[in-house]
């Protein structure tokens, strides 16, 4: 699998978090909006004050796709496997590209087209790809009590 | 202001096209297919190596303007520049020739671009290191690796708010690789491609399939621009640059539209509105477009994003030969980047240059104005072209 660097100096606490189970973004030190992908300062107020936030995981399909060959080798033989953009419960300026799952450990072609739909409701979960990385993946959401 | 300025209208001309064979394996290197390129485009416009002083290409070009004014005998040069976003930055390499010519700091300017793409293991895709960093890291590492898979992520999406349907990206498909068989240089010159083929292809991105995606090719491209002044005097009847453009919309970032809140105002709605605040004429008097289709989706957020149709309705336009010679409005009249050749989107700026002309080999009788666009899901351009008398 491709991994990411995880100790870059802008985005290394999020992977710290990731490690540790926790889904983190950027939150402006002065007007707190939440930002993600991570940047230097923030684009409402341009504080470069940040610290980065815990959010609740909670998810819903913006769109997605089923990737077919030809493809990295590492990525071949789970194909066709489902990608995501997701939007995050906390706002619409946070989306996050990742794998739709039917649990954080299974094949990343647990699901096909026809099991995934615009708008359906995902929670965070973590996926361990190497000894110092781990990724979010998203993993359909349990039905509220009384749904 | 600036959105409205007529700084460039009418002041500068493409005076010359060039371009190699189109090939899937071509043996020469992109030095050689440049140089073959731009000293067609210079014969064309019957202007000598040693006259040109200004060099335009895109940031990704791997061939240098010092290489190329070497190779070439160009002598000295005095203006050089380069447009980011890889096929975003096509158009743009045309707008920044034309200021340079306009402001005085060049009198021949020539624009290239030279690419060999054909063998898959050359796709930057296909070169992705074991740990990627900055964005990257965020998306890569899911799967999400190729253009197509980015591509189709935003059409799904767009597919879902507007109604569009595959048989719409078939009617894209299908109708570009009809002006391709009309297009002897094209790649796909004999080959049909009916709606049976599209939807028995492999998907390659669901909702994309191989038919949705061009072709990677060999080869290269190139024009020539000098002062509307000059272009009198030189022997193609000059095509003139009206107007140019360029666009970011705001939070897009390249390739990944889908991270922007508004992820499906892309970047030709920043770049038409400018287009359009510099022109005499409205979308409605175009007589012939070149779209950039690297992917059929594109095509669909163009048209809609340069005021072909109105918003969320460019489906509407590709039924029964909408997009044909004949339709409402021609698109890839040579066969674009889905069926002749895949440059960038350079071979879509000469098709512009040849329908003004009166030289296509799918030629829209009498096209006077002609309007061919870069890619819409980077940092893009637009240019509007013209023929007549100035």
């Amino acid at each position: 699998m491709i991994l990411p660097i995880v100790d870059g100096a802008d985005t290394a606490p999020f992977w710290d978090a990731a490690r540790e189970g926790q889904l983190v973004v950027q939150s402006c030190g002065d007007c707190g909006l939440l930002r993600f992908p991570p940047g230097p300062v923030c684009s409402h107020c341009r504080s470069a004050r940040h610290e980065w936030t815990p959010v609740s995981g909670d998810a819903v399909i913006w769109s997605f796709v089923v990737a077919h060959g030809p493809t990295l080798p590492e990525y071949a033989e789970y194909t066709p496997f489902p990608l995501a953009v997701v939007t995050l419960a906390e706002g619409p300026q946070l989306r996050m590209v990742g794998n739709v799952l039917s649990g954080q450990d299974a094949r990343l072609n647990s699901f096909g087209a026809d099991d995934l739909a615009i708008g359906d409701p995902v929670r965070v979960a973590f996926r361990k790809l190497a000894d110092d990385v781990s990724i979010p993946v998203w993993v359909p959401a349990l039905p509220a009590p009384g749904d | 202001m600036s959105r409205t300025h007529a700084g460039l209208k009418d002041r500068t001309a493409i005076v010359g096209i060039g371009a190699t064979d189109f090939a899937r394996s071509a043996p020469g290197s992109e030095h050689e297919l440049a140089a073959e390129a731009v000293l067609k485009a210079l014969r064309d416009a019957g202007l000598d190596p040693s006259e040109v002083d200004g060099l335009c290409s895109y940031s990704m070009e791997g061939v240098g303007e010092d290489e190329l004014a070497r190779t070439l005998g160009m002598g000295d040069i005095g203006w050089f520049a380069r447009t980011p976003a890889g096929g975003g930055g096509a158009c743009a390499t045309v707008g920044l020739a034309a200021t340079a010519i306009a402001t005085g700091q060049a009198d021949v300017v020539v624009a290239w671009r030279s690419r060999k793409r054909g063998a898959r293991a050359s796709r930057p895709w296909a070169q992705t290191p074991e740990r990627v960093g900055g964005l990257d890291a965020f998306v890569k590492p899911a799967g999400l690796i190729r253009p197509v898979d980015e591509i189709a992520m935003t059409a799904r999406r767009y597919m879902h708010e507007t109604g569009a349907t595959r048989e719409h990206l078939a009617d894209i498909a299908i109708t570009i690789r009809r002006h391709a068989q009309l297009n002897p240089k094209a790649l796909m010159s004999d080959r049909t491609l009916t709606r049976e083929d599209y939807f028995a292809a492999r998907m390659v991105s669901d909702p994309l399939c191989l038919y949705d995606n061009c072709l990677e090719t060999d080869g290269a491209a190139a024009v020539v621009l000098v002062s509307a002044e000059r272009a009198v005097d030189l022997p193609r009847p000059p095509v003139f640059v009206h107007a140019a453009a360029q666009g970011i919309s705001d939070g897009s970032l390249m390739m990944r539209p889908f991270l922007a809140e508004d992820a499906l105002r892309t970047p030709a709605q920043v770049c038409a509105d400018r287009l359009w605040g510099r022109a005499d004429i409205r979308p409605g008097d175009v007589d012939v477009a070149q779209i950039y289709d690297a992917f059929t989706p594109l095509v669909l957020f163009s048209l809609e994003a340069y005021g072909f149709c109105k918003p969320g309705e460019a489906a509407a336009l590709t039924p029964n030969g909408g997009l044909g010679l004949g339709g409402t409005l021609p698109v890839n009249t040579s066969g674009g980047s889905l069926s002749e050749a895949y440059l960038h989107g350079y071979n879509l700026i000469l098709e512009a240059v040849r329908q003004v002309r009166g030289t296509s080999t799918a030629q829209v009788e009498g096209a006077q104005w002609s309007f061919v666009c870069s890619s819409d899901a980077v940092p893009t351009s637009a240019l509007l072209l013209r023929g007549g008398t100035r």
